[in-house]
């Protein structure tokens, strides 16, 4: 890759300055081919997970499958249809901020003709988690806005980066 | 994303890759490596980092891994970067790695997203990483090593710096 010919674009980013519940990218940019959005984050109160939701869309229109492990002896795959919401970190997340992170890869996002794939890479080194999941959403509009919310009334910690790029065409 | 460096491994291979003077200008590293080691013993084989060249301890990683048919988990405490394919593998088979390691410059522990995958004849390996330096001194500098053995000729490890900006969305 030649050097100074930018593959990703910065669109936006955010350090959280004290707790929130959640972060919400708008008005995203449909000029690049996918999106990437890396999520370097702690929960207040850790055992919890994150949601994420395109557009708003909190219908069943979330399909999944992943394989992650929890502990050098517990290793997992699952899958799962209709879910209401993205949802990473299967074994909580931690609560310090610098020992996790995510990252979202969100394919032809701005297609009006396919549903949307996703691959999600999350580790925590609190919880000893490590995971991959791939995400199908079942809709052909185009995502314009990406919320992250903390489950279970929980906040993001302040000090927690979120920054969203978008992939040369 | 921007091409920061690219180590290339010459006739007679070395022992190690370094990354020095590393700018302190962005937000995130990825290190994409195509590697293979002398290593006698395997098929393949980790590869290690020394950030900072502040030595050995004060890391931790996670793995999900598997090896032909055969999936199976563990912890350990390896400065674990990558893997490359070892002299028992395949003759002109490199295993490829990326690692994406974000806020490097920040003052908390780094957390580094390591994925991986080594084709053989019978062996192949896949590997899901978590790895975290317990550090929070900026990363400048990085000593690349294979666990065992040295790199051979056409090794090559590539660091991209990727910066965080706005312009093309809201964010609150």
């Amino acid at each position: 890759m030649p050097a100074g010919v930018p593959a990703w674009t910065p669109l936006a980013n955010i350090t959280l300055s004290a707790n929130q519940a959640s972060v919400t990218f708008s008005s995203i940019s449909g000029a690049h081919r996918d999106l990437v959005l890396i999520v370097r984050s702690a929960i207040s109160s850790s055992s919890n997970t994150y949601q994420v939701r395109f557009n708003g869309d909190a219908s069943g229109s979330y399909n999944f499958a992943q394989m992650y492990r929890q502990s050098a002896s517990s290793f997992f795959s699952n899958n799962s249809a209709n879910q209401t919401r993205i949802l990473f970190g299967v074994n909580g997340n931690t609560a310090t901020v610098g020992n996790a992170t995510g990252r979202l890869e969100i394919f032809d996002y701005a297609t009006t003709n396919k549903h949307k794939q996703v691959l999600l890479r999350n580790d925590d080194q609190t919880s000893s988690t490590t995971e991959l999941t791939m995400y199908r959403y079942a809709q052909t509009s185009a995502i314009t806005s990406i919320e992250i919310v903390a489950n279970n009334a929980t906040n993001l910690v302040a000090g927690s980066t979120f920054a969203l790029y978008g992939v040369a065409q | 994303m921007q091409l920061i460096q690219t180590g290339t491994v010459g006739a007679g291979g070395a022992a190690n890759i370094t990354f020095t003077g590393i700018p302190q200008t962005f937000t995130d590293l990825l290190i994409l490596a195509s590697c293979r080691s002398t290593f006698s013993g395997d098929v393949a084989d980790m590869i290690y980092v020394n950030f900072n060249s502040a030595g050995t301890s004060n890391y931790a990683n996670q793995q999900l891994a598997n090896s032909g048919s055969f999936v199976f988990a563990f912890t350990g405490t390896e400065q674990v970067i990558g893997f490359t394919a070892a002299a028992l593998s395949p003759a002109s088979t490199f295993a490829v790695s990326s690692a994406y390691i974000p806020n490097y410059v920040v003052s908390t522990n780094k957390a580094v997203t390591i994925d991986a995958v080594s084709p053989s004849t019978t062996n192949s390996f896949g590997r899901m990483v978590g790895m975290r330096w317990t550090n929070t001194a900026a990363i400048s500098s990085m000593v690349i090593t294979p666990q065992a053995g040295n790199f051979v000729e056409f090794s090559t490890i590539s660091l991209y710096g990727i910066l965080r900006g706005s312009g093309g969305a809201t964010v609150s």
